[in-house]
């Protein structure tokens, strides 16, 4: 009995230091996080025959930075360098390409390097139809760039195994070389359907979203002008436009916000919660 | 032939009964399943996850453990002193190399299957399928083994169980990394240090050669081609280890 509660005292003092350590060490970690990087390409040396195991375990240190920053500051320095060593270390990480590329993109707003990571994927794996895909997506969606996407859309449909989908964004790129919410909305829920993760879907459906209420912002200012232009005033609200039969009815709101007229066109609001 | 399995079966058991043995196989069996547990913070990747750090955590411990086992093997029997015993009898120095060897590679191979049966298992619960094309990933693995085992017994004939074990360790890690002295050799400008270099490179075994848990991941399979020059590649290396370590080992004096 006395042994047992010798032990027992024991484990006790060793939970209590364990939790003071663990907090001592949290606020430290907090001020030297990542540090140092090692080059992917010693590291490739250093893991022998484990590359792609090594590679896993820096896609969870990804997740884990990029969850944490998401939650703090939403500064993101280290995102591409831990991406690069990832990509060293297994160049055929298809997910840590397109979805990093997406996070360089869309949260860091690093355009530089989002294309890197996917030029690096298309130097490293070059018969995936998926890498001038993305590139295509990118540039078309975050840098408005659509000279470039219709190239990259191009590149990906010379992929034997391209879908369908790569022919289509390329021909209505290329021969509109404008933008248009349609595509836009397609390309998200392309990007939607295909999500293997929680944020990646939550992501493409708030952009979803958004590209429905500016597309119905777009057509409720089309109908409103003709409005105007046919009766010669401004209404008060969109239900005049309804009354008067130019509109069936005010389109359901992607937020759960309103839609009201300012001038000649149609604004959108969300209320705040 | 009756005396080799006669060997082989004794050093099986003997391996068996060690507790160094089953301390490494519970730890590998325990990375398998911890590597289970990963998958809510692999964010879309848990199939591919499962499946490294799974392949990695057979090939790991079953390396470890042939460098822990392999390198006493012989000894324990001159530290016992029943090697005297046994080269009294007919059987033939030769006989004990090849049945030690057999012994130890049996016993990695059963562990292999044992672990990567409980790896698929994983990978169902994860996939809701089996994925046997791991079971190709490990094919070519078993001869680096074989190799490592040979190198093991080759330096056991004739130095210490400590060095034999060093040198096991660095002949895997020289095996992975030496495709970076063939890039040497191509960029070196010195003639001398060119031969060299690809001298070194074509005589010390290639263990890349036996590593394609990196493509097989990904559903690259090697053609038939791959398969053969592995095989025979692995299956004469180790006949070379096995030759060379009986002829150390047939000059040995015994006082």
């Amino acid at each position: 009995m006395k042994k047992f509660i010798y032990i027992l005292l024991f484990l006790l003092i060793l939970v209590n230091l364990s939790y003071r350590l663990e907090k001592v060490r949290s606020i430290k970690e907090k001020a030297t996080e990542i540090l140092y990087l090692p080059r992917g390409k010693i590291l490739k040396n250093i893991a022998l025959d484990h590359r792609n195991s090594l590679a896993d375990f820096f896609w969870l240190q990804f997740i884990q930075y990029y969850g944490y920053h998401l939650q703090t500051d939403r500064k993101y320095p280290y995102l591409y360098p831990i991406l690069d060593v990832l990509t060293d270390l297994d160049e055929k990480f298809l997910y840590a390409y397109t979805f990093g590329s997406v996070l360089l993109a869309h949260d860091a707003k690093d355009r530089y390097h989002a294309e890197k990571l996917l030029m690096k994927a298309m130097y490293n794996d070059p018969y995936k139809w998926q890498y001038p895909f993305w590139m295509g997506f990118l540039n078309y969606v975050f840098f408005k760039d659509y000279k470039k996407a219709a190239q990259f859309f191009k590149l990906a449909t010379l992929e034997p195994d391209a879908p369908d989908m790569c022919y289509r964004f390329y021909a209505f790129v290329y021969y509109k070389k404008l933008r248009n919410l349609e595509t836009a909305l397609e390309l998200w829920k392309y990007m939607y359907d295909n999500a293997k993760s929680e944020y990646e879907r939550k992501t493409a459906e708030w952009y979803i979203k958004r590209t429905i209420e500016q597309i119905h912002m777009r057509n409720l200012t089309r109908i409103l002008r003709s409005f105007i232009k046919k009766e010669g005033y401004i209404p008060s609200s969109l239900k005049e436009l309804i009354n008067k039969g130019y509109l069936k009815d005010i389109p359901e709101h992607p937020f759960g916000g309103y839609y009201y007229i300012r001038g000649d066109s149609v604004y959108s609001k969300i209320p705040k919660k | 032939m009756k005396r080799i399995f006669a060997i082989a079966k004794n050093t099986f058991r003997e391996l068996t009964r060690q507790k160094i043995f089953f301390i490494i196989v519970l730890f590998g069996f325990a990375m398998l399943f911890i590597s289970f547990f990963l998958y809510p913070l692999s964010v879309g990747e848990q199939s591919k996850i499962i499946r490294d750090f799974g392949l990695s955590a057979i090939t790991f411990f079953n390396t470890l453990l042939v460098i822990i086992t392999g390198s006493a093997l012989l000894h324990k029997e001159m530290d016992k002193r029943t090697i005297y015993l046994v080269i009294t009898t007919p059987v033939q120095r030769r006989e004990i190399i090849i049945g030690k060897f057999l012994g130890l590679f049996m016993i990695v191979i059963i562990n292999i299957l044992g672990m990567e049966i409980f790896h698929q298992i994983l990978i169902f619960f994860t996939d809701r399928k089996f994925d046997l094309s791991m079971f190709i990933a490990l094919y070519p693995y078993i001869f680096e083994i074989g190799i490592i085992i040979g190198i093991l017994l080759f330096f056991s004939t004739f130095t210490g169980t400590l060095f034999s074990a060093f040198m096991g360790f660095a002949f895997y890690v020289i095996g992975h990394l030496i495709e970076s002295l063939k890039l040497f050799a191509e960029v070196s400008k010195s003639v001398f240090l060119k031969i060299f270099s690809y001298c070194i490179y074509y005589l010390l075994p290639n263990l890349e050669h036996f590593n394609i848990k990196n493509k097989v991941v990904y559903g690259e399979i090697p053609g038939r081609e791959y398969f053969i020059f592995s095989t025979s590649y692995g299956l004469i290396f180790i006949i070379l280890l096995l030759y060379t370590s009986s002829l150390i080992f047939e000059k040995k004096e015994f006082k």
